[in-house]
């Protein structure tokens, strides 16, 4: 199985891309289920820009204006997208090739993609087991050669996750970096596009085109630096000025042991490096899982009340409205979102919401606080991306809590809004990969993606 | 806090979800939803004030670990403040405004 750059498409014509592309959906995706939809790329004409005919695959609750976003729910599954997302134009305005939309989790909230409510993904690179989670169909059609390089969505670890599991990059940014708008909102204070591919060149390209201020977008700004960087340079001052925190213990955290193994033999290459190593013990990293969960459910059922059978969307025709509303709902969510909502519902109602919601934000609060002391002193912070490699189908699907941990060192950099990219570190003794997150504080993209870069280029 | 997740509680979320579910999907979700909600509550072993001892100890073991001046690791000085008769580690004195004390 090839894996494809941008630099791979340079000086190739747009037809000899499309039939590459075509070849390898035809080949790959029948097996892996990683398109809900695969485009009529024939359509497309020549691109032009700095982007021009590269070929991306969009995860599906990222709007393309005249194409299904369903989200892969039941409840928008003919809902037709009447603009693109910021993040689409500017890719569009660099001439780049959309080849379909990717399957997910049902409205971004899983973290295997077992909870599409049209298909299962599998794994590229075992189908026996899962290709992570929400954005799984984004990952994998990366990792099997359907594109070079896919968006997705990072709400607690949806881009990073699943990038470990099929061995690919994965990049969140800083919150704002890039514009949510045509992002369909699960948890808007967490929520972030992010880049999957196969290179941290590539990131840096489609980042420098994505990023910009958004009028649309309050919480979106221009970052100057990323905007200008284009290439990445290659040099061993970063390692010379930064300084990396690395853990000794997972603060509580169940750790499988390939995965201890290799952070270990990591920490250990980077002490050879003349990196200046400091043991640090990550502030109330073992609450990041029920804080995530509790503010997460609260933002995910206020942005879901929309869809209530009467403005668009699936519509379950009854006698009076109110059954009109349940029915709608009760059939057109899948098993996972009722589960947040009315998770989400629980923890604001009257008589819990002082012991949940109120607590957990004032927590968000602190750990933000501490996290910024913290990077007062470090540069870069090395975790695991996840605390087990990928498991198997089916595994983990009836049992929540245990599904929710796979995030168990994700889901902070969403709290506090920093940078984090997930790097393709290993393989367990099944030849399954392992992933390596190293995060930055907030609006130091560049200084990340370059440290990794060079890092990555030092490893190799 | 002491909740108890029993089948009016899950109707009446439901209700207020606007949510129509089938009897037996019902009884599955009481399961999840116990199970969830004794993973969340953990968010109340801190205490009102948003620091725990626990908390405090990671801040104040990361700052020493990480100045440049000091050579301790996070661990080696989290093992050198006492741990309370329930294995809780106890609140350092600096943060309790006695530094200003030890300085005098």
């Amino acid at each position: 199985m090839k894996k494809l750059t941008i630099d791979s498409f340079r000086g190739k014509s747009v037809d000899e891309i499309k039939k590459t592309i075509k070849k390898n959906i035809s080949a790959a995706d029948p097996k892996i289920n990683a398109y809900l939809e695969a485009f009529d790329i024939d359509k497309f004409e020549q691109g032009k820009g700095l982007l021009a005919n590269i070929p991306f695959a969009v995860k599906d609750n990222i709007l393309i204006k005249g194409m299904i976003s369903s989200c892969a729910s039941r409840m928008l599954a003919d809902y037709k997208a009447p603009y693109s997302a910021f993040v689409i134009e500017k890719l569009l305005s660099e001439g780049a090739m959309i080849t379909g939309r990717t399957n997910m989790d049902e409205f971004a909230m899983g973290s295997s993609t077992e909870n599409s409510a049209f298909m299962t993904t599998k794994n590229p690179l075992n189908e026996e087991y899962v290709p992570g989670g929400s954005s799984g169909g984004s990952a994998a059609a990366v990792a099997s050669g359907m594109c070079a390089f896919a968006l997705g969505s990072d709400t607690g670890g949806s881009v990073r996750q699943p990038a470990a599991f099929c061995g690919i990059y994965g990049y969140k940014p800083t919150y704002g970096v890039f514009s949510r708008r045509g992002l369909v909102a699960y948890c808007s204070s967490f929520d972030q596009i992010g880049v999957l591919a196969n290179s941290i060149e590539d990131i840096a390209m489609v980042s420098s085109v994505m990023n910009d201020k958004d009028p649309y977008d309050l919480t979106s700004y221009l970052d100057r630096e990323l905007k200008e960087l284009g290439k990445i340079k290659y040099t061993d001052s970063v390692f010379k000025s930064g300084i990396i925190g690395v853990v000794n213990t997972f603060e509580g955290i169940p750790v499988s042991p390939e995965i201890e193994a290799s952070y270990k033999k990591l920490v250990g290459e980077l002490r050879k490096m003349n990196l200046e190593v400091v043991n640090i013990s990550p502030p109330f990293l073992e609450y990041a899982i029920p804080l995530y969960y509790v503010l997460s459910a609260a933002e995910a059922a206020s942005n879901l009340a929309r869809f209530d059978g009467v403005k668009y969307a699936f519509n379950k025709r009854s006698a009076s409205y109110q059954k009109l509303l349940m029915k709608t709902r009760g059939e057109g969510f899948g098993r996972e979102v009722k589960r947040r909502i009315m998770l989400g519902t629980f923890v604001t109602s009257s008589g819990y919401k002082d012991e949940f919601y109120k607590k957990a934000n004032r927590l968000r609060t602190n750990m933000k606080k501490s996290y910024d002391a913290l990077f007062s002193n470090i540069d870069y912070m090395l975790l695991p991306t996840t605390p087990t490699p990928p498991f198997k189908l089916g595994e983990k699907i009836d049992d929540p809590v245990a599904m929710y941990y796979s995030d168990a060192f994700t889901t902070f950099a969403n709290i506090i809004g920093i940078p984090a990219l997930s790097i393709p570190y290993d393989t367990d003794p099944k030849g399954l990969p392992i992933g390596m997150q190293v995060l930055s504080n907030v609006k130091r993209d560049v200084d990340l993606l370059t440290f990794c870069a060079n890092l990555v280029r030092k490893l190799k | 806090m002491d909740i108890k997740v029993n089948k009016e509680l899950l109707q009446k979320i439901m209700n207020l979800s606007k949510l129509e579910v089938s009897p037996a999907e019902c009884s599955s979700f009481l399961e999840d939803f116990r199970n969830i909600l004794l993973e969340m509550e953990k968010i109340n072993n801190i205490s009102g004030g948003m620091s725990s001892a626990f908390t405090v100890y990671q801040q104040v073991s990361n700052q020493y670990a990480t100045s440049k001046k000091l050579d301790y690791s996070a661990e080696d000085i989290l093992g050198m403040f006492p741990l309370s008769d329930s294995g809780v580690p106890m609140t350092p004195p600096i943060l309790e405004g006695s530094d200003e004390k030890a300085d005098d």
